[in-house]
């Protein structure tokens, strides 16, 4: 039995001094990280963190309390508070905890290798970085790599009692170049669960190297409809902040979502598949189970443009009388993944599903365009309309099929209904660079045509 | 409690650190979270640890836990991974000289959290969630937060300063979905600050819920924002995105260090119009008395707080600065170290940043507009290094012949921070206050930061639609 088991078992027994409790979870979580940073050229710091965390889930009759933990010898504390919340709370007729059911394991997203990790191998790696961009040419480089290593727990009174450890090794590399006045930036992040697969933070450094020297180029696009090419950093922010909410059981229920009564319509191009890859190891958290316990699944959300399923976690599966598709996460309001929030329905890991196309078959058909890379301002959408506006970090004006240089200044509004039927092709490379606060899409280069650009 | 933490300090030193510091947190809080008459959140919070961050051979190493014991024994760790940085650098960080201080500051509640009951706070929260949609058939949605904490943080460095701060908060927050067929509009509000109850008296914020509810509703017939280049009118919470979000992070000093920002070298250069000022303060008090949303008495690197003025008549003069910072750039440290909890490292954050007011009233501001636009309310903010920025509006008046006009729905305004600051021609009187939250890092870390400042007018900005 993993040691987060037998600390969960130990506080889970607290729940018998309270014969008025109906059920109780605890949800336990242990993150060890080592961190290497750089930062204009040079090393900078180490970090070495244990972060250590709980939260105790009691219901009262159909009440429902909740409070969190820090340290284990809070875990009697931290019962009674949870208890006593639940029994002030008036009544969720849909209060409910899993019962057992067998859960997958996923092969893959553990790694010995990167918990024994040499901080020789992080160096390396960093400094590899560092060395391939031309010191000459550019202003500054910052980077940071990470060796982690997670354990969760979830334990429950109906008898549910999982652990899952994984592994992840994430890297985040960013540039600078100046001309001037000009000042441009590129960025890209990567991560693996193991030391196997290559962490090319050499390839990454070449390439954002490009991208910040292309940028001081610096264009302006005419306002106007156009194409644009959707880099998967982009496709995360964007469907990310204002897409994935929309599919959440929570949201449908309550009536904020323009999907609402959709299922079986057309609500996306045919290009547009999109499955919560739950099962997917290259989940930047993956678990054969979700906050609550519940089995995850990969579960079709759209197929060719037809909505399929929303997402349910129990709670709300029991309100919509359905199955949980396993899609329970605890999220803070900033959608931060932290076990001091409650669990909710959230998704695991919605994936655009590939295409054909390679990056440079998107751009290649684009006469006058924008290939964005990176936006900013997606996070202040509204999920009830999918209405947002972004404005560009890290973006290319495209003419004749070709990136000819940066722009800096023009604002895209759409919303996520528009944005789904306008997608007219889809790369074929699905990118793992999902980032802690915002992991919630994954998707490959997108096209999307006629979209509105304010300059 | 005081014992330990200057063993672990000692311990640190003894094995090779130049200097060392730690943060010790301890919190508890209440959290209850509603939504339509659904109660998602009914939370209490108890959190503790420590974080320690070491300076060896010239470089930084860090270690956390929530066990005092056990970060006692992952100092070793943390002076091992600094030495491995020092290796690699050529050139070795230092920290600015400061001044030793021991002092424990506590910041009171007039109207402590405990003479309501938590049934009352439940009963209030449910009621502010069931009032938009007695009001009106067309509220969908209404998720609102009340919650209250209680913080003590410990501070103690390798150079004698020892300083412990508490601190209560309260607040409360609401967002309301109004949805009539395919059109579905939103509006959030909030309410709070650094004290106890008295930061948020339940009755106004009923107020703030009903007349929320209103504009809600006159979102709903309202039509879509205008696209394009406008005149424009921000009302307090704009101006201040704009001072926070679009100008203050460019003058954060490890930004600065990172070669990420456009104010790099351009201290004593113009980049505002003369009418700017724009000053940091952590000592900013609200009308009521009550600290600004910001404010703290010491930084998280025990510095004790004190206004510094970036912008001086649209002339910079300062950035805003860590010990770090200060020392590598040769200029004095502003207090401005902060972390937001034990488990992070001190960044170099904003408290409360704000235009300083000028003399135009509200009616003043819109006088001399023929064709533009008011625009109320931010809904997040977002800026680059580059010096480019992207603000979501709430609300949108247009501004016809010096009078505020017809509402419109929300949209969202981006542009270049200097060219947006140097067309800024009027700047209002009144100055208002509000709460609000910044995140910035790698882990993202989330600070509170006071929302405040005047009124402000720009000749020219790109509008959404």
């Amino acid at each position: 039995m993993s040691d987060l088991l037998a600390v969960g078992e130990s506080i889970l027994k607290e729940h018998k001094k309270f014969k008025d409790l109906t059920a109780a979870e605890i949800f336990l979580e242990s993150t060890i990280t080592t961190t290497l940073r750089l930062e204009r050229w040079q090393l900078k710091m180490g970090e070495t963190t244990e972060e250590w965390g709980g939260a105790v889930r009691a219901i009262v009759g159909k009440g429902v309390g909740f409070s969190t933990l820090s340290h284990a010898n809070l875990g009697s504390i931290a019962m009674q508070a949870a208890v006593e919340n639940a029994r002030v709370a008036p009544p969720n007729e849909y209060a409910t905890l899993p019962t057992v059911k067998k859960a997958p394991s996923i092969p893959g997203i553990y790694d010995k290798e990167v918990e024994d990790i040499e901080v020789d191998y992080l160096t390396d790696k960093l400094l590899q970085f560092r060395d391939s961009i031309d010191k000459k040419k550019l202003h500054s480089v910052i980077g940071t790599i990470r060796a982690i290593v997670r354990e969760i727990a979830v334990l429950n009174t109906h008898g549910v009692e999982r652990a899952s450890k994984s592994t992840k090794l994430t890297f985040s590399g960013e540039c600078h170049a100046k001309k001037g006045d000009n000042l441009t930036s590129a960025a890209e992040t990567t991560y693996s669960s193991t030391t196997k697969s290559p962490m090319d933070t050499q390839e990454i450094g070449e390439r954002i190297m490009a991208d910040a020297l292309l940028q001081l180029e610096a264009k302006k696009v005419r306002s106007g409809n156009m194409d644009v090419v959707l880099h998967p950093l982009a496709v995360r922010e964007i469907f990310g902040w204002v897409l994935a909410p929309e599919f959440l059981a929570h949201n449908i229920l309550k009536k904020a979502s323009p999907f609402v009564d959709k299922i079986g319509q057309q609500i996306g191009s045919e290009q547009v598949s999109l499955i919560d890859t739950g099962l997917s190891p290259d989940a930047y958290y993956p678990s054969g189970f979700d906050d609550e316990g519940y089995p995850r699944s990969n579960t079709t959300v759209v197929q060719k443009g037809v909505l399929k399923s929303f997402l349910y976690d129990s709670t709300t599966a029991k309100e919509a009388k359905t199955e949980s598709t396993g899609n329970s996460g605890r999220f803070s309001v900033y959608s931060r993944r932290n076990y001091a929030f409650p669990p909710t329905c959230s998704t695991n890991r919605l994936t655009f599903q590939p295409g054909t196309a390679t990056a440079e078959d998107l751009i290649k058909d684009v006469k006058y365009g924008i290939y964005l890379k990176y936006p900013i301002g997606a996070h202040s959408g509204d999920v009830a309309s999918g209405i947002f506006n972004v404005a560009p970090y890290i973006c290319f004006l495209i003419e004749n099929g070709e990136k000819v240089g940066g722009i800096k200044k023009f604002v895209f509004s759409s919303s996520t209904s528009e944005l789904l039927k306008k997608i007219a092709m889809v790369g074929r490379k699905v990118k793992s660079d999902a980032i802690e606060w915002n992991e919630q899409v994954a998707g490959p280069h997108l096209m999307v045509e006629d979209v509105k650009i304010v300059e | 409690m005081e014992d330990l933490i200057q063993k672990i300090i000692e311990t640190a030193t003894s094995f090779g650190a130049s200097y060392a510091d730690l943060r010790f947190d301890n919190i508890q809080s209440t959290r209850i979270q509603v939504r339509n008459s659904e109660v998602t959140s009914f939370r209490t919070l108890f959190e503790q640890g420590a974080g320690l961050r070491v300076l060896v051979d010239g470089a930084w190493g860090f270690t956390m836990s929530s066990d005092l014991e056990k970060l006692s024994s992952s100092v070793g760790k943390a002076v091992k991974l600094a030495k491995q940085s020092a290796s690699h650098r050529t050139e070795r960080i230092n920290v600015a000289e400061q001044q030793r201080f021991k002092d424990d500051v506590q910041w009171k509640q007039k109207k402590s959290h405990d003479i309501i009951s938590v049934e009352d706070k439940l009963e209030f929260a449910l009621e502010v969630n069931k009032r938009p949609r007695d009001l009106n058939k067309n509220i969908a949605m209404v998720d609102n937060v009340y919650f209250e904490e209680k913080m003590s943080r410990w501070f103690a460095n390798s150079e004698g300063t020892f300083i412990k701060h508490s601190r209560p908060v309260t607040g409360a927050s609401i967002n309301i979905v109004g949805k009539s067929g395919e059109i579905t509009v939103l509006r959030g509000k909030a309410l709070g600050g650094l004290a106890g109850l008295e930061a948020t008296p339940f009755d106004k914020f009923l107020q703030i819920t009903e007349e929320e509810t209103r504009n809600v509703v006159e979102l709903l017939k309202a039509k879509p924002a205008p696209s394009g280049d406008f005149p424009a009118v921000f009302n307090y919470d704009l101006g201040y995105l704009l001072a926070h979000e679009a100008f203050g992070h460019l003058c954060e000093g490890d930004h600065i260090l990172q070669g990420d920002s456009i104010l790099e070298g351009r201290i004593g250069g113009q980049v505002a119009s003369d009418l700017v000022t724009i000053i940091d303060d952590p000592t900013m008090k609200e009308a009521s008395g009550i600290p600004a949303y910001g404010s703290y008495p010491f930084d998280d690197e025990g510095i004790k707080a004190a206004p510094t003025t970036l912008v001086d008549e649209g002339r910079l003069v300062s950035y805003l600065h860590s010990r770090e910072t200060a020392s590598k750039l040769g200029q004095k440290v502003t207090g401005n170290a902060r972390i937001e909890n034990y488990k992070r490292l001190p960044l170099v954050r904003m408290s409360n940043i704000y235009f300083q007011p000028s003399t135009y009233s509200e009616e003043e501001l819109f006088e001399d507009v023929k064709d533009g636009v008011y625009l109320v309310d931010a809904r997040g903010g977002q800026t680059t290094g580059q010096g480019t920025f992207h603000v979501g509006v709430q609300m949108v008046y247009l501004i016809k012949k010096g009078e505020k006009g017809e509402l419109r729905k929300g949209t969202a305004i981006a542009g270049r921070t200097l060219d947006t600051l140097k067309k800024i021609d009027a700047i209002g009187k009144q100055i208002s206050f509000d709460i609000g939250g910044c995140g910035k890092g790698d882990p993202e870390q989330m600070v509170r930061c006071g929302s405040n400042g005047p009124p402000i007018r720009v000749s020219s900005i790109t509008v959404g639609g």
